[in-house]
């Protein structure tokens, strides 16, 4: 079962000083504050958090941060505690479905993060790991 | 709270910083500004790999070449101390202002050392 999104963070953020950014019609991270999301980094690297703040350059600040890591069809979760990410390094920014990510467990694994770090090892011995973190292997065939 | 004022709140507490080029800080924040410049001391520096480690007693980090930082949960807490402390002054000025008189009110200011006067400057003592 998921910890981090059983965990909502008991203070929520209190969206007075941030209401200058609620622009009504407009789309904003307004309406993403207090919701569970997931940022991908530019580096290839996703964190799953709830959106406690945000300002003018997009920097952001994720409480019960989770970073996934996927290869092939497994996937670990690693506890990061709380985010300040530089705005200038996402690349995106998601709402999670709860439902659906309930369902993960459907199509993927759940291992731990120790077990998966071998796992990047040794693909990356044999193969180079895209940054959608599946397996890409060397020589690259002809097809590509 | 806006991340900046998170970080300011976070002065004084070990966090950790990572860099775009991949190295990661382990340090405690001295100090920062708006652009989020740091300074940190007693620094752990691991590099991109994690194989490397220096102990840096000083640094500073300019802030365009932050990628994250992850702050302790204790931040939380002095965030929530400092907001109630704010509502308390907030407060407790709107009650001076209704309820106490004017020359209270400038007398407050006066003791804090509010306005300085050219005889006060240590040239004219």
């Amino acid at each position: 079962m998921d910890d981090f999104m059983s965990s909502k963070p008991a203070v929520q953020s209190s969206s007075s000083n941030l209401s200058a950014f609620k622009l009504p019609g407009a789309a904003s991270l307004y309406e993403q504050l207090d919701k569970l999301v997931l940022v991908c980094l530019r580096d290839g690297r996703n964190f799953f958090g709830w959106l406690r703040s945000f300002d003018q350059y997009a920097n952001l600040v994720l409480d019960n941060t989770v970073e996934r890591l996927t290869v092939n069809n497994m996937y670990a979760d690693v506890p990061m505690g709380i985010f300040v990410i530089r705005g200038e390094n996402v690349m995106l920014l998601g709402e999670v479905d709860e439902e659906k990510e309930l369902k993960v467990g459907e199509s993927m694994t759940q291992v731990s993060e120790k077990e998966i770090r071998k796992v990047i090892a040794k693909v990356n011995e044999n193969g180079t790991l895209t940054k959608a973190g599946n397996v890409l292997e060397w020589p690259i065939p002809e097809e590509f | 709270m806006l991340p900046l004022s998170l970080l300011k709140s976070a002065t004084g507490c070990p966090i950790l910083i990572e860099l775009k080029n991949g190295e990661t800080y382990n340090a405690k924040l001295h100090s920062m500004d708006l652009w989020m410049n740091m300074s940190l001391t007693d620094a752990v520096r691991t590099s991109r790999d994690g194989n490397d480690f220096w102990h840096v007693p000083q640094l500073y980090i300019r802030g365009n070449t932050i990628k994250y930082i992850r702050v302790p949960e204790l931040v939380l807490g002095i965030v929530e101390e400092e907001r109630a402390a704010r509502q308390q002054r907030r407060a407790d000025r709107s009650n001076r202002s209704s309820g106490g008189s004017r020359r209270s009110a400038g007398g407050g200011r006066n003791r804090h050392g509010g306005r300085r006067d050219r005889r006060d400057h240590p040239q004219w003592q």
